[in-house]
């Protein structure tokens, strides 16, 4: 039987807070930090830290967006993020199915 | 945090918790205003003024009550949304139908028919237009509150035609329906969610 790929899941998102911003964020366009401190319940220290840590791997980026012509810190996946988590997202379904 | 991820259903959640503030409605209402004082005018301006009123009252009311409680988010195609899929469809489908109806409506042995149709059934015509597009909206947003208001849109639209009543009269209650529900829901969010400052915050 061939080993599961383990190796090959991205620990970065693999942080459970760290997905639940991942996902939230790669269903929208964009969000404010409001909108997902709101959406995934993480306090907004907890949140700044695991935002941190995503930015710094360059898997999401801020943004400033207008609202009615007034700036709006706004932040996004990136496409390297998106692509990252998609990868995550099929790793983790091989990885299941290898266990079955 | 749940153990499981579905991310459709968290597309549903951010959408319906971004229109839970009942601001859309209170804007519908606005625009069932508008026209039905409009239908008791003739100045035609009123018909179009909506624009330049519904659309800033829309983002303003965004602003002041939305933003501050749950913040702001985007959505895209890209994302998953799949309203300008729907919407493109909507209008190559309404396009299609009145190509249609221009060409059927051109040649003799039709022309009674929608003349039949259109001048006879107007009411319920109009009002299953309006449903149709409340209903597709409720779909593509995910506010189920809106198949609600399709149905009475088409009670009200369609019932303009018997009721014995002036059109106006219909749209203002239609328009007052969607205001004082709007309203109720603002409150219930405003009660619901209090203002919450974050650091970094603009808006």
């Amino acid at each position: 039987m061939s080993e599961p790929p383990v190796d090959g899941i991205d620990r970065v998102i693999h942080e459970p807070a760290r997905l639940m911003i991942m996902a939230h964020l790669y269903v929208v366009d964009s969000a404010d930090f409001l909108f997902l401190m709101r959406q995934t319940g993480l306090t907004f220290g907890n949140l700044s830290s695991h935002m941190a840590k995503l930015e710094a791997v360059g898997y999401i980026e801020v943004v400033k967006d207008f609202i009615e012509r007034k700036p709006h810190t706004m932040l996004r996946v990136t496409a390297k993020g998106r692509r990252a988590f998609d990868e995550y997202r099929h790793g983790m379904d091989r990885l299941f199915k290898g266990l079955l | 945090m749940s153990g499981n991820i579905d991310l459709k259903e968290l597309q549903r959640k951010a959408m319906s918790s971004f229109h839970e503030d009942g601001v859309i409605d209170i804007m519908i209402g606005l625009l069932g205003l508008i026209w039905g004082f409009s239908a008791f005018t003739d100045d035609s301006y009123m018909g179009v003024i909506w624009v330049g009123v519904v659309i800033p009252s829309y983002w303003w009311l965004k602003r002041k009550y939305t933003i501050p409680r749950i913040g702001m988010v985007r959505f895209s195609p890209r994302a998953g949304g799949n309203f300008p899929r729907i919407l493109a469809t909507g209008l190559v489908g309404a396009a299609v139908a009145v190509g249609i109806a221009l060409w059927w409506g051109s040649t003799e042995a039709s022309k009674p028919f929608f003349y039949y149709l259109i001048t006879d059934y107007w009411g319920i015509m109009m009002g299953l237009c309006a449903a149709v597009t409340g209903a597709v909206y409720a779909r593509v947003e995910n506010i189920p509150r809106f198949y609600a208001y399709s149905a009475l849109t088409l009670t009200l639209i369609g019932s303009a035609q018997y009721s014995g009543l002036p059109f106006g009269v219909h749209l203002l209650a239609l328009g007052a329906a969607f205001l004082g529900y709007g309203g109720y829901l603002l409150h219930r969010f405003t009660s619901k969610y209090p203002v919450q400052a974050v650091d970094g915050q603009d808006v």
